[in-house]
C-alpha cells in the first residue's frame, strides 16, 4: 500500500516539475534545444517510473512483504524530536556561536540517548565542540560562528 | 614504455611522506568507518570531504581512497563479531563469521578476512594497472552521444541492481536528476527550479545530499534502532590466526573471490555486495562439503572477503579511465574529483599522470598498512564496538552539521540538511535505494551537457544516440540492465537462502 502511495507522490511531483518546466522562459541562444529540453525529459521518465512502480506493487502478493521483515520498529515522534531538535541547534549556531549552541545539541541527545552517564557526555559535549573549533579555526582556517563567546 | 614511467612516476608520488600520512589516515579512517554499522564509505567521504579543501587534490584523493578501500577490512569486524555488517557489502560476511565467532575461532575468521582482503585488494590494484591504460584509450573514441549513452547505462544498472524493487531505485534516480536540475542552466544562463532560494542558483550542493541521506539519513533511523537495545559484540577469543588447514581451505575462495570481485566490480550497478553473493555462492557450489557454509566455514569468509575488496579495485577501473562512476561510493568520489576541479576520464591518463598513478599506486601502500593495522589491532578497532550508540549519534550529528556549515556558510545549507536526512530516513522506511540518486546528482548535469552536445551536432535529430556500434552496444547493455533484475526475481523466487541484502553505500 505504502508503495501506491509512493508510485501517486511521485506522479504528483513530476507533474509539477513539467509544469514548472513549461513555464520557464525559453531563450534558444546558442542550442537548438534550450533549458527546457532535458527537464522535460526528467519529468517524463518521473511519470513512467510512477506508473512502473505503481504495476510492480500490483504484482506483489499481499501479505508478503518485499524482502526481510523490517528490523526496527518505527518510532516516527522520536525521530521527528531529533529532527527539531537539529533545526534548534542550526538556530542558534550563528545566534549563539557555534561552541554554545553545539554543546546544547550533544548534551540533550546525549542525555535522552546515553541516559544517565554524565561523566562520559560531558566529556562529550564539551570535548567535541572544543577540538572541532579549535581544529577548524587554528589547523585548517576555517572560521565559524563565534557569538556571543568573546573567542 | 612512457606508460611504464608514468607508473614509476606514481610510486614517487604515493611515496611522499606527506601522502603516506595520508594513506595512514585514510586507512585508519576507513576501518573505522567501515566497522561501525550506520555509517558507510559514501557517507564517511562525505563528512570528510569539507576537511579536505585546503589540502593538495593528489594528497586528498589518496586519503579518500584510502577511506573507501580501508572500510572493506574495517566492515568485517561487526559482521563476525556482532552479526551486523560494518557496510552492507560484509553482509554475506555474517553467514559464516559470526557462528565461527561463536564458536570460538573469531580471531580465525579475522584474520584471514584481513589476509583475504590485503590478496584481492593487491590483485585488485595489479589488474587495474594493467586495464587502466586500454580502457583510457579506447574512451577517448567517446564523442557526446556515447557518453550520454555510457552514463544512462550505469544509472540504469545501479538503478536496476541496487536495491529490491528496479522501480524505487529508478525513482530515485529520477529525484536525484530533478535535484541535479537545480539552478543555472550553464548554457542558456536561465535559472531553473530555484524555489527563490538564491543559495540554490549554484544547485543544491552535492555535500549536503550525501551527507544528509547516508549520515543523517542513518543516524535518523538509529534512533528508531536504539529503542530496540544494542547487541553485545562476541570477546576474540584464540589467537589471531589460523590454523594450517584453514589456510589450505581458502586459498582458492580468495583468488576467485577476488578476481569475481574485480570484474563485478567494474559493472556499474552490480557493486560489493553482489559480488560478494557471487563469489560465496561460487565457493558453496565448488566446496566439497557445501553443507558446512552457513554453519562457520572459514571459506566463506575468505570468498566474499577477497571479493569486497577485489569490487573496489574494479570500481575504480570505469571512474577514473571514463569519468563515469558505477556505484554510491565512486559517485562521491567522482563529486571529490569535481570539487578539487579535476575531470577524471581518458584525458586525466595523459594530463596528470602523477596523480592518476600517485592515486592507484598509493593503494598498495594503503593495503599494506591496513595488514598490518588489522591483524594486532583488531581487538583494539572491535573495542569501538562497545561505543554506546546515544554518542555515536550525537557525534556523527555534530560532525555532520558542522561539515555543512564549513563549506555552505550559511544555515540555509544546514535546513537543507534537515531536509536531505528526512529524506534519507523516509527512502530507508520505503525501502528505496540512495546510491542511484547520488549518482544521478553527480551525472545529472554532464549528462544534459552532452545530450546537448550530440543534439547539436546532429542538428536536433534523436538518431545519433544509435548512431554508432559503441552507441548501439551502451542500448543494448541499457535494455539488459533494465530486463536483468526481472530475470533474477524469477530465480530467486527459486528457494535458495543466499537473498540480496540491499545496502546503502
Amino acid at each position: 500500500m505504502a508503495d501506491r502511495w509512493l508510485a501517486g507522490f511521485v506522479l504528483a511531483l513530476s507533474g509539477v516539475y513539467l509544469f514548472a518546466t513549461s513555464r520557464l522562459p525559453s531563450l534558444e541562444i546558442g542550442d537548438p534545444l534550450g533549458p527546457k529540453a532535458f527537464p522535460f525529459l526528467i519529468g517524463g521518465l518521473g511519470c513512467i517510473t510512477a506508473a512502473w512502480l505503481f504495476v510492480e506493487s500490483l504484482h506483489r502478493r499481499p501479505g508478503t512483504p518485499a524482502g526481510e521483515q523490517p528490523a526496527a520498529r518505527h518510532h516516527l515522534p522520536a525521530v521527528i524530536a531529533v529532527m527539531a531538535w537539529m533545526f534548534v541547534f542550526y538556530f542558534l549556531i550563528e545566534r549563539l556561536g557555534f561552541l554554545l549552541s553545539c554543546a546544547l545539541f550533544l548534551a540533550g541527545l546525549t542525555a535522552y540517548f546515553n541516559r544517565g552517564r554524565w561523566l562520559m557526555n560531558a566529556a562529550v559535549y564539551l570535548g567535541f565542540p572544543v577540538g572541532v573549533y579549535l581544529a577548524f579555526t587554528q589547523i585548517l582556517g576555517i572560521s565559524l560562528p563565534r557569538g556571543v563567546l568573546p573567542f | 614504455m612512457e606508460t611504464l614511467n608514468a607508473i614509476l612516476g606514481g610510486f614517487a608520488v604515493a611515496a611522499q611522506p606527506m601522502n603516506l600520512f595520508f594513506v595512514f589516515l585514510g586507512a585508519v579512517m576507513g576501518t573505522v568507518i567501515g566497522m561501525l554499522p550506520g555509517i558507510g564509505p559514501a557517507a564517511g567521504i562525505a563528512l570528510l570531504l569539507p576537511v579536505t579543501f585546503g589540502m593538495e587534490p593528489v594528497s586528498a584523493l589518496i586519503m579518500l581512497a584510502g577511506i573507501y578501500y580501508g572500510a572493506m577490512y574495517g566492515n568485517t569486524a561487526s559482521a563476525i563479531l556482532i552479526n551486523t555488517p560494518g557496510t552492507a557489502s560484509a553482509a554475506m560476511t555474517t553467514v559464516d563469521g559470526y557462528p565461527l565467532a561463536k564458536s570460538g575461532r573469531g580471531g580465525a575468521a579475522l584474520a584471514i578476512a584481513a589476509i583475504a582482503s590485503f590478496i584481492a585488494g593487491t590483485m585488485g590494484i595489479i589488474i587495474l594497472s594493467l586495464l587502466a591504460v586500454p580502457f583510457a584509450t579506447f574512451a577517448l573514441r567517446f564523442g557526446p552521444a556515447e557518453y550520454f549513452m555510457l552514463m544512462a547505462f550505469s544509472l540504469t544498472a545501479v538503478s536496476a541492481l541496487t536495491g529490491k524493487s528496479p522501480a524505487k531505485g529508478a525513482i530515485s534516480a529520477v529525484l536525484g536528476l530533478m535535484v541535479a536540475s537545480i539552478g543555472i542552466d550553464l548554457q542558456s544562463g536561465q535559472a531553473r527550479f530555484t524555489m527563490g532560494i538564491p543559495e540554490f542558483l549554484d544547485g543544491v550542493g552535492l555535500l549536503v545530499v550525501i551527507v544528509g541521506l547516508f549520515a543523517v539519513g542513518e543516524c535518523l533511523r538509529n534512533v528508531e534502532k536504539w529503542f530496540e537495545g544494542t547487541l553485545q559484540p562476541i570477546p576474540i577469543r584464540g589467537k589471531l590466526w589460523f590454523t594450517r588447514d584453514e589456510w589450505n581451505r581458502s586459498v582458492g575462495p580468495i583468488t576467485r573471490g577476488g578476481l569475481i570481485g574485480f570484474a563485478v566490480g567494474v559493472l556499474p550497478g552490480a557493486g560489493g555486495t553482489i559480488a560478494t553473493i557471487l563469489a560465496y555462492a561460487t565457493e558453496q557450489k565448488l566446496s566439497k562439503r557445501p553443507e558446512k557454509f552457513g554453519t562457520g566455514a572459514v571459506e566463506g569468509v575468505a570468498a566474499p572477503e577477497a571479493a569486497n575488496n577485489g569490487s573496489t579495485c574494479g570500481a575504480f577501473v570505469p571512474l577514473l579511465t571514463l569519468g563515469v562512476p558505477g556505484s554510491g561510493v565512486t559517485a562521491v568520489l567522482l563529486g571529490a574529483f569535481i570539487m578539487y576541479g579535476i575531470q577524471p576520464g581518458p584525458m586525466l591518463f595523459q594530463n596528470r599522470p602523477d596523480l592518476v598513478w600517485g592515486l592507484i599506486n598509493s593503494m598498495y601502500i594503503g593495503n599494506i598498512m591496513l595488514l598490518v593495522l588489522n591483524l594486532p589491532m583488531i581487538p583494539l578497532f572491535a573495542k569501538m564496538l562497545y561505543a554506546p550508540p546515544g554518542v555515536l549519534l550525537a557525534i556523527i550529528l555534530g560532525i555532520a552539521s558542522v561539515g555543512i556549515y564549513s563549506v555552505g556558510g550559511s544555515t540555509t545549507s544546514l535546513y537543507v540538511l534537515i531536509f536531505f536526512g528526512a529524506a534519507g530516513y523516509l527512502f530507508r522506511r520505503l525501502e528505496i535505494p540512495a546510491p542511484p540518486l547520488i549518482l544521478a546528482l553527480v551525472l545529472g548535469g554532464i549528462m544534459e551537457q552532452s545530450f546537448r552536445q550530440a543534439m547539436t551536432i546532429s542538428g536536433g535529430n534523436p538518431k545519433v544516440f544509435v548512431g554508432s556500434t559503441i552507441c548501439i552496444i551502451l542500448l543494448a547493455m541499457i535494455v539488459v540492465a533494465v530486463v536483468m533484475p526481472l530475470l533474477m526475481s524469477r530465480l530467486r523466487a527459486l528457494p535458495g537462502r543466499v537473498a540480496a541484502r540491499s545496502g546503502s553505500g
